[in-house]
């Protein structure tokens, strides 16, 4: 038994020295400090394996990124210290570290990209939702097949609510994969509300898919500019139909068209929206279903009171 | 001693090689594709079948449910990826279809189709004679969104790269419409047709601390909507006026409507140090409209006082102009290690300015036509800007605080209102301040709780966000390597007390998720969420007839639930059948009950390596207590075929 454990004792001294000494020759031409992304994969082998596939291997075959041969350690940081040792207290592990340092990491050569321009007023990085919370650094990207799944239920990890509310009946048909929910949210920031996407016009992400609802229309509605979609639409889903926020229209339209204009422009309250005529008496079913007259709901070219 | 002397040897052979070379990423030549198709049938939809089109719509058939082919260094110099799947294919009423071809560092291209199939019929909706047992839902569409968007990207990665994209969104289908008219509205059958398309190019240069994105585009939409009928209507309002009944024999209405836009965007970001990044972006666009309008219709139709006439023209010609600049910018900065600071600051200003000339031409049949012009101009002017601030400290390596204030502030003139002399005016103003808490006392654990509240001060609407405080928190915990817990709580309370309004808002939303795979799920693993949530909303209104006060009461109180099981049992090594169970279900109480189940049951029979047998029952039932005519079931089986390489 003693002799075995001798024996063995020897053996993990003998493959520590021929790790080092294999580190210190392929290290040979690297920076003061590191190892080389060879010496990692000598003990990381399955990580090393996955990681060539992963489109983070180019950054250990670019010049220009300075960091060539040395892919693992740019984002480790130098590890020469650490092959000696073998230490996890001498390489720097993303995972361990605070968000606000882990991501730095990631934004030193992800900030020259254009979906981060958001990034400040998303609130992923106000609540410190760390860069690899979603993206998976080490392994290979998976197949498409089930993207939509697959990013649906990673946002659903956390957003669970959100989630739920697509179980409803009314509502975008995110189970069924026909969408996914970075169609309408950009997970690292947009200066709308919510993360909300911009259409290629500016206008919010909505009119990607609607787009016979961008306009501009001569009679525009003004909830539908100055506060958007939302203002009537639970656009994650509703037990109302047409995923609205309110289960009949009378409800909807009157709660905002109750204001008496005043000659200054303004109304009694202060808010915009005027009142229907006199004439819409509720008790009469025809004026409680409101867009079967006022149909052009979401702007009109035709007619002010958005009748056609 | 053999170990000894193996050592100089593996040093030597090392040393002896090329200097330190990156992993090259496997290079052998893989397809991988799986396919998952089979049939579906259904036992007859009980209940209402509009309804459950409107909701579930899917039908009986073959149907490809998914594709997927992966092909990996096909070996040619050109390409070196090529992805393609597809889903829902086969008379489903959600299809897409996915391709990826890239050649690393050269060139990516990447195109996406979707068809989205919107039937919407429900009985209860835009309904006048709904609650007297009859009628039809007068706002119904059965129609199709294609949307498609191809993007070839040059060189990525590269300094400059150059990219060129193409999206198109049509729809295209039929419906019915009121054909409205003077004092009556008339259901009548519509053809709807739009068609966008958006070009847009730009470059993307990437400078050693700077990246700058220009891009150029611009898009085309047009809209070929038609409603016609030939036949007699008496339209939703059957009282006489006068003595006579309103009535329309046919009627013609043709939207001619043509737009188009063309848009500059820049997109700045820079890192110039390590403590400081700034981001920014500019876009200018200008969309404009130009419509033309016509429509026919004869009957008889209401003119006011006593007047009534037979036969109705009208000719429109309207154009619309909307220049927007929206511009953004901030600055992370970090003075300390500790110590961060995020400032943002955005504006979003727009001028629609538009005009209709109408030409009505009324015909009586006692007596000569009369004309009618009408000019009308309108616009709409919205200037919003935000600013935003925030600190955070790291308190602990462990612990984060962040502190900050948002500014809310903008005007707009919106068009007028009934009778009101002049357009609305309206303010936004909203000072919010911001706190939130982030604590991750392990790598297995990450908790986060966030505020923000505003006394209030000026809004757009009345139910805009004026006096308000919310909160969010969330849990992600790893219990154990097989044992995931996940927990959210989002509250939101919102009130406008104004004379006139008196508006109360309040949400709250508390879900768990849980995911347990012991053993890896090698025999078991359930993925499951709970999430309950309750609206609650009440706010004073005026009844348009008589003016009089009234209190508007929306409640929704949900039970929301999802789960999925598996149970795989281990016959042989080859052959283990999987037994899947779950489904989801929605409950809720208020204001509009609903309860919408949809249980699921499949099983899983592996026939070989790669391929294998299932079959799946689902049930889709919905109940609404207020609107039973709208409830349905169905019973569905499908059994299919997976084959995966």
């Amino acid at each position: 038994m003693i002799r075995a454990l001798h024996l063995s004792g020897r053996a993990a001294a003998s493959a520590a020295a021929l790790l080092l000494f294999a580190t210190l020759c392929l290290a040979q031409e690297m920076p003061p400090g590191y190892a080389g992304t060879e010496s990692c994969a000598l003990c990381h082998e399955d990580i090393a394996n996955a990681f060539a596939k992963n489109r983070h291997a180019a950054v250990g075959k670019e010049k220009r990124r300075g960091w060539e041969a040395r892919a693992c350690e740019s984002c480790h940081g130098p590890g020469l210290k650490h092959t000696e040792t073998t230490s996890a207290e001498d390489i720097r592990n993303p995972a361990k570290l605070p968000p606000s340092q882990a991501d730095s990491s990631c934004l030193s050569c992800h900030t020259m990209q254009p979906t981060q321009v958001g990034r400040v007023q998303g609130s992923h990085a106000q609540n410190q939702v760390a860069c690899a919370t979603c993206h998976s650094v080490h392994t290979p990207p998976q197949a498409a097949q089930n993207r939509a799944a697959r990013l649906n239920a990673q946002c659903a990890t956390c957003h669970i609510s959100q989630r739920a509310a697509f179980n409803r009946p009314h509502g975008h048909r995110l189970n069924q994969n026909a969408i996914h929910c970075t169609d309408c949210h950009n997970p690292h920031g947009t200066q709308m509300t919510a993360s909300l996407r911009l259409s290629t016009g500016g206008e919010p992400g909505c009119l990607n898919c609607h787009n016979d609802k961008r306009g501009p229309f001569v009679f525009e509605h003004a909830p539908v500019r100055l506060e958007g979609c939302n203002s009537c639409h639970e656009p994650h889903g509703s037990a109302n139909p047409r995923m609205l926020t309110r289960p009949n229209m009378a409800q909807l339209c009157l709660e905002c068209h109750s204001n008496i204009a005043l000659p200054s422009g303004r109304t009694n309250t202060g808010a915009l929206g005027g009142i229907p005529p006199a004439f819409h008496d509720q008790l009469n079913p025809r004026f409680r279903n409101c867009t079967l007259c006022h149909q052009r709901v979401h702007g009109s070219h035709i007619n002010k009171a958005l009748l056609r | 001693m053999r170990l000894s002397l193996l050592i100089p040897l593996v040093a030597a052979a090392l040393a002896a090689q090329e200097p330190a070379a990156e992993i090259s990423p496997v290079s052998e030549r893989k397809l991988s594709y799986s396919i998952d198709t089979g049939n579906r049938f259904l036992t007859g939809v009980g209940g209402d079948f509009n309804t459950y089109r409107s909701v579930v719509n899917l039908g009986e058939g073959p149907k490809l449910f998914g594709f997927e082919a992966a092909l990996e260094d096909p070996g040619s110099a050109w390409i070196n990826r090529l992805i393609v799947s597809a889903s829902s294919w086969g008379g489903e009423p959600y299809n897409t279809l996915r391709a990826t071809a890239e050649k690393d560092r050269v060139w990516r291209l990447t195109a996406d189709y979707r068809n989205v199939a919107y039937f919407n019929f429900l009985p209860s909706f835009a309904n006048p004679t709904f609650e007297a047992g009859g009628g039809f839902n007068q706002r119904s569409f059965d129609i199709e969104r294609r949307n498609a968007n191809v993007e070839l990207e040059l060189l990525p990665g590269a300094r400059i790269s150059p990219y060129l994209i193409f999206a198109r969104d049509s729809g295209n289908g039929s419906g019915i419409t009121p054909f409205v008219a003077n004092g009556n509205e008339y259901p009548i059958a519509a053809l709807m047709r739009d068609e966008t398309n958006h070009y847009r190019g730009g470059v993307r240069l990437e400078l050693p601390r700077t990246h700058v994105t220009l891009e150029q585009g611009g898009s085309t939409f047009k809209d070929d909507q038609r409603n016609s009928t030939s036949q007699l209507n008496l339209g939703n309002r059957r009282a006489p006026i006068f003595g006579r009944q309103l009535l329309l024999n046919s009627a013609e209405q043709a939207y001619g409507v043509r737009g188009r836009n063309l848009y500059t965007k820049g997109i700045l970001t820079s890192a110039p140090a390590s403590w400081l990044h700034f981001y920014g972006q500019f876009l200018y666009s200008r969309p404009t409209s130009d419509v033309r309008f016509s429509e026919n219709a004869d009957g008889l139709f209401f003119l006011g006082a006593t007047r009534f006439f037979n036969g109705l023209g009208a000719l429109l010609s309207s154009e619309a102009k909307q220049p927007r600049t929206a511009a953004s910018a901030g600055v992370e900065f970090k003075p300390h290690r500790r110590f961060r600071v995020f400032e943002s600051w955005s504006t979003d200003r727009l001028h629609n300015a538009g005009s209709a000339l109408l030409a009505e031409r009324l015909l009586f049949s006692n007596g000569p036509a009369e004309l009618r012009d009408l000019f009308e101009p309108t616009r709409l002017v919205m200037n919003l800007n935000r600013q935003q601030a925030d600190l955070f400290f790291d308190l602990t390596s462990k612990l984060t605080l962040r502190g900050g204030h948002r500014f809310v502030w903008g005007d707009a003139i919106a068009p007028a209102s009934f009778l009101a002399s002049g357009p609305g005016q309206g303010e936004i103003r909203r000072h919010v301040g911001l706190a939130a808490v982030n604590y991750r006392p392990s790598t297995a654990v990450a908790a986060n709780v966030e505020y923000e509240g505003s006394p209030g001060d000026k809004a757009y609407f009345r139910t805009s966000l004026q006096n308000y405080h919310q909160l969010r928190a969330r849990l992600r915990w790893q219990l154990m390597s097989s044992l995931r817990l996940g927990a959210t709580y989002l509250f939101l309370d919102n009130r406008n007390p104004a004379q006139g309004i008196d508006y109360e808002f309040q949400t709250r939303s508390a879900g768990i998720t849980l995911e347990w795979r012991p053993g890896d799920a090698k025999y078991f693993s359930i993925l499951g969420d709970y999430t309950r949530s309750t609206w609650r909303s009440d706010i004073d209104f005026l009844t348009p007839q008589n003016l009089r006060p009234a209190r508007s009461f929306y409640r929704d109180n949900g039970h929301t639930a999802s789960a999925l099981t598996q149970f795989r049992i281990p016959c042989s090594a080859q052959f283990q059948p999987l037994i899947e169970a779950g489904g989801s279900l929605f409950i809720s109480s208020g204001s509009r009950p609903t309860d919408y189940w949809q249980p699921i049951g499949r099983a899983i029979l592996p026939v070989s390596k790669g391929v294998s047998l299932y079959g799946e029952w689902r049930w889709y039932g919905m109940n609404q207590a207020f609107f039973m005519v709208e409830g349905f079931r169905t019973h569905q089986f499908v059994s299919g075929l997976r084959i995966s390489r």
